[in-house]
């Protein structure tokens, strides 16, 4: 008894078992909804065979498992009068014959699956029949539950019928395996959904090669090189997670990535003299200088590279408490790239925008980058329930150059960066 | 399952709508149980869980009853041994939705806070609260009862 809160105790030991019949247009309800929903023509093809295997492991299961609990039931069976047929009898069965229909109509639905596996001397036509009720010697009233018992004693398994005569007998038997403290759990219960928002700063390193062994596209590659100089990065994931209860998970979303470069290059150059008069002693002028300055005029361009991709992520995680640790990684589908910006020419000494060396039939870049990779391992936090912050260390690259084949320099980056975001279970 | 209904709705007209929701999620699921538990506890945790997301879906109003907080918590038990099942049923049916839930969940359906905590998107502290909100409150009508009774 549980003496600090009795009223706990009360309503519990009162209420944990207590039962409740349930009004007859209920059931007539559920199946109306059934016929409704479209379920009355029976379960999937699939939900059959797992109710199939289901039951072919309930009947699997030894006979010895059976017997302690049923065995005083078998000797009042044997002591009572020859049983009769249900029909016969007016037993209360008016309230249970809607559920019953219910679970019946599983049965029917099963019944296909189930003979190919059940023992020769049992049919399903047996294993459907209406449960007979049993005379009580005493004062000949018909007692349902008895009758079912009767038909669970292990003493007619090898010459009545299946066991499983009804549903009800079905629910009782399905009672008699061991109770756990928690209840069963679903197979598809185990898989999560969370949506992850992120955002990070990202640092690309770039490698610039010449596509060619020649001196002009060797020259062109360190051209290039100086003349563009990295900037800032960032991206931007929304993914949708499944985590399974084993700890694999899935991911994919949109990913927005750009990188940002400066291409510095000289527009003008100024030349500038300066006459300077020699004074001499006297104050006299006694010579004439003449100074020469060179000034260039610097530009600067910035370049930016859009991506859009859509990550293809498989991983595994462990929670522990309220953290959880993640390594995942996988493709990326790039959908989208765009470029802006401009970069000098092989042969010419001026910068010429993207879209203008496009206009003029000769892209620089890809449409499309094709497939890369990425690979994270993430941290998060549970902050509430359902919400956690995040934080993903990742790298990722697309194998393919950002230039086209006619362009003398291959052009690839990696990625890396820190993203930090939350994680929303839905 | 009914009677677990009953302890998470309303009403009766209310309990029987989650009867029949749960019923037809036992009927549309009975392929996924894995016999790995109970099929009592299998069916009587869809119950729950479709009277929670019932809860949840309804998104109660709050429910001022004005009661004051000033009753002892030592009664005892002993007291209440004439109450009938469907008495303390009813009293479960008048506490505030909020309390009724983590109630039933904590001291019937045995579940702890952190548990409740996750199931209904509320903080522990929250949960813990309801609950000794729901406890006084029971305890009061209790009293009442025992005074009507003598």
């Amino acid at each position: 008894m549980n003496r600090r809160y009795p009223v706990d105790e009360l309503f519990r030991s009162r209420l944990e078992h207590h039962s409740v019949e349930p009004p007859m247009q209920v059931w007539q309800r559920i199946e109306e909804s059934r016929r409704r929903a479209g379920i009355a023509a029976g379960p999937s093809r699939l939900s059959i065979l797992w109710i199939a295997a289901c039951t072919v492991a309930v009947l699997a299961i030894p006979r010895s498992e059976w017997t302690p609990r049923l065995a005083p039931v078998v000797q009042a069976a044997a002591t009572a009068p020859a049983a009769t047929p249900a029909a016969e009898i007016p037993v209360r069965q008016e309230a249970r014959m809607e559920p019953a229909g219910i679970l019946r109509d599983v049965m029917q639905q099963v019944a296909p699956v189930l003979s190919a596996s059940l023992p020769a001397r049992m049919s399903i036509k047996d294993a459907l029949e209406p449960v007979p009720a049993v005379i009580d010697a005493a004062n000949g009233e018909a007692r349902q539950e008895e009758a079912i018992a009767a038909n669970d004693a292990p003493a007619t398994w090898n010459a009545d019928p299946l066991p499983v005569r009804s549903d009800i007998g079905l629910l009782q038997r399905a009672r008699s395996f061991p109770e756990a403290s928690k209840c069963a759990t679903f197979k598809n219960m185990g898989v999560r959904f969370h949506v992850e928002l992120t955002a990070s700063p990202d640092l690309a390193f770039r490698r610039l090669a010449p596509a060619g062994d020649t001196p002009e596209e060797i020259a062109y590659a360190e051209k290039r090189e100086q003349s563009e100089q990295p900037l800032y990065n960032y991206s931007f994931n929304a993914r949708i997670a499944a985590s399974t209860r084993f700890g694999l998970s899935l991911r994919t979303g949109v990913q927005y990535a750009q990188i940002n470069e400066q291409l510095r290059f000289v527009t003008e150059t100024e030349q500038r003299f300066t006459i300077i008069n020699i004074i001499g002693p006297g104050g006299n002028v006694v010579g004439v200088d003449t100074v020469y300055e060179t000034i260039f005029r610097e530009k600067t361009i910035r370049n930016r590279y859009r991506m859009l991709n859509v990550p293809l992520l498989a991983g595994y995680e462990v929670p522990v408490k309220r953290w959880l640790f993640s390594a995942h990684g996988g493709a990326l589908v790039n959908i989208l790239f765009r470029q802006q910006g401009s970069m000098f020419q092989p042969q010419g000494e001026m910068p010429v925008d993207f879209s203008l060396l496009e206009q003029e039939g000769v892209p620089a870049f890809e449409k499309h980058l094709g497939i890369g990779w990425y690979a994270g391992a993430g941290v998060a936090y549970k902050l509430r329930p359902k919400l956690q912050i995040m934080v993903e260390p990742h790298l990722r690259a697309f194998p393919r150059s950002f230039t086209g084949p006619q362009h003398p320099v291959r052009q690839n980056y990696t990625q890396g960066g820190v993203a930090l975001g939350l994680r929303y279970q839905i | 399952m009914m009677a677990v209904c009953l302890r998470y709705a309303r009403s009766r007209e209310e309990a029987e709508d989650l009867l029949q929701d749960a019923f037809i999620k036992v009927f549309d699921g009975i392929g996924d149980f894995q016999f790995k538990g109970s099929l009592e506890g299998w069916i009587r945790k869809i119950t729950v869980n479709t009277a929670l997301r019932h809860y949840k879906r309804s998104s109660f109003r709050p429910e001022h009853n004005g009661v004051e907080w000033d009753i002892e918590m030592a009664e005892e038990p002993d007291v209440y041994g004439q109450l009938e099942e469907e008495d303390l049923m009813r009293l479960i049916a008048r506490l505030p939705d909020g309390y009724r839930v983590v109630f039933n969940l904590y001291a019937i359906e045995g579940y702890s806070h952190k548990e409740i905590a996750d199931m209904l998107g509320i903080q522990e502290s929250t949960s813990r609260s309801q609950l000794v909100k729901a406890r006084k409150m029971l305890q009061i009508w209790l009293t009442e009862n025992k005074k009507i009774a003598v």
